[in-house]
């Protein structure tokens, strides 16, 4: 889902710098000083998480972990994955440097709109947060997806032959990622569930 | 133990089951690799998975003039080859869809464009019986076969020369990336814990 340097026009890629900077800005704004580490840890995790290479259908993809992240993180996902964005590009030539706005956008965006429209349901008892905790992390690959076609619409293909490749391409993603943020609910409600969002509009 | 804490080692746990398990996988990104065999050039496009780029578009360029000399499409390997068109360096690149795109420089040199030859490199007969002139048929076929024999030969080489040159992700890289996340959380506690200490 890492979109090479040289593929999309110059307003795609402004456009993805301008918001993914307003986002940024919104995140360093919620993001107390007290929660710094876990930004930075869950940054690290989403930055090897694209190392996992899921070796199943007809392309090739890898873990994004991004509704991970915003569940955890809200707002602050951004700053957060624009920093392990930048040194993918670096370390691992994955997307690009001028790519990185609409990048971080893709997978940023879809982290923020799981951790709002999800993180009450997260909250409640297990019949409610596990199967929220799945569309959380299944519904942020998938609008990463619709993201990354949109983006590419205006110099590969149409939408939805690009959103068809793509979509497809992720589907088992969205499954691994969903059963992953499960498990990954099911463990933090257990032993930290302040970790988990609260009621609030702020991030955590 | 406080909570803080254990929270904090509890992450760095789920991390680390992370990044133990990634090191044994390969990354996501898409390379091609081209070598020349005769008067054919060869590419081989990959995802770094190892999962061939199968209906990828290959664009060919004079890197040069920037004209477009080319292009087709990689075959259920990953493969597609093409005559050489002209004997120039060649930006080879690779449009594998979902914004993957990658691309091979084909410098001048891979097409053995023999250097011209200086006097000092010629033979000069010595004093007595007078060099007789080759004939240039014969030559011509001499070379012409050492020259399909040579790239039979060195084909495999070249090949996996070319995979080599591509970039690839390393447990360096890994572990830097993941230092400079540390590293810039430490500045982070740093100015939250001299903000506290003032206050």
């Amino acid at each position: 889902m890492h979109i090479s340097e040289g593929i999309l026009s110059g307003p795609v890629l402004g456009a993805g710098a301008v918001l993914t900077m307003a986002g940024c800005a919104m995140g360093l704004r919620h993001l107390e000083s007290d929660k710094i580490a876990r930004t930075g840890i869950m940054s690290a995790c989403f930055f090897v998480a694209s190392l996992i290479h899921v070796p199943i259908g007809p392309s090739s993809v890898h873990l994004l972990f991004n509704g991970a992240v915003g569940l955890i993180l809200g707002w602050a996902a951004f700053p957060a994955l624009l920093v392990a964005l930048i040194l993918q590009a670096v370390f691992f030539q994955f997307g690009g440097i001028t790519t990185l706005g609409i990048n971080t956008f893709i997978m940023a965006f879809p982290a923020v709109i799981g951790y709002i429209l999800f993180r009450a349901l997260v909250r409640r008892r297990a019949g409610w947060a596990l199967p929220a905790a799945f569309f959380t992390g299944a519904f942020s690959v998938f609008l990463s997806g619709v993201l990354a076609a949109l983006a590419l619409m205006f110099t590969e293909d149409k939408f939805i032959n690009v959103a068809g490749l793509v979509i497809g391409a992720h589907v088992p993603v969205m499954l691994i990622e969903g059963i992953m943020t499960v498990f990954l609910v099911a463990f933090l409600k257990r032993v930290q569930p302040d970790m988990l969002p609260s009621e609030g509009p702020s991030s955590r | 133990m406080s909570m803080k804490f254990r929270g904090f080692i509890q992450c760095l746990c789920v991390a680390g089951i992370l990044f133990f398990s990634a090191t044994r996988v390969h990354a996501h990104r898409v390379t091609i690799f081209a070598w020349v065999e005769g008067d054919r050039v060869h590419t081989e496009s990959r995802f770094s998975g190892g999962k061939a780029v199968v209906n990828g578009k290959i664009i060919v360029y004079d890197d040069r003039s920037n004209k477009r000399l080319l292009e087709g499409v990689t075959d259920a390997h990953g493969n597609f080859s093409f005559k050489v068109p002209r004997k120039t360096r060649m930006r080879i690149e690779l449009l594998a869809g979902a914004g993957h795109r990658n691309k091979w420089i084909l410098k001048e040199d891979a097409f053995g464009m023999s250097p011209p030859t200086t006097p000092s490199q010629e033979v000069t007969p010595g004093p007595g019986k007078p060099m007789e002139k080759p004939d240039p048929n014969l030559v011509a076929a001499f070379e012409s076969t050492l020259e399909r024999l040579l790239d039979k030969k060195l084909s495999p080489v070249m090949k996996q020369l070319a995979r080599m040159a591509a970039p690839k992700t390393t447990l360096k890289d890994v572990l830097g990336g993941i230092g400079y996340i540390f590293g810039m959380i430490g500045v982070g506690m740093y100015f939250h814990y001299r903000s506290k200490l003032k206050s």
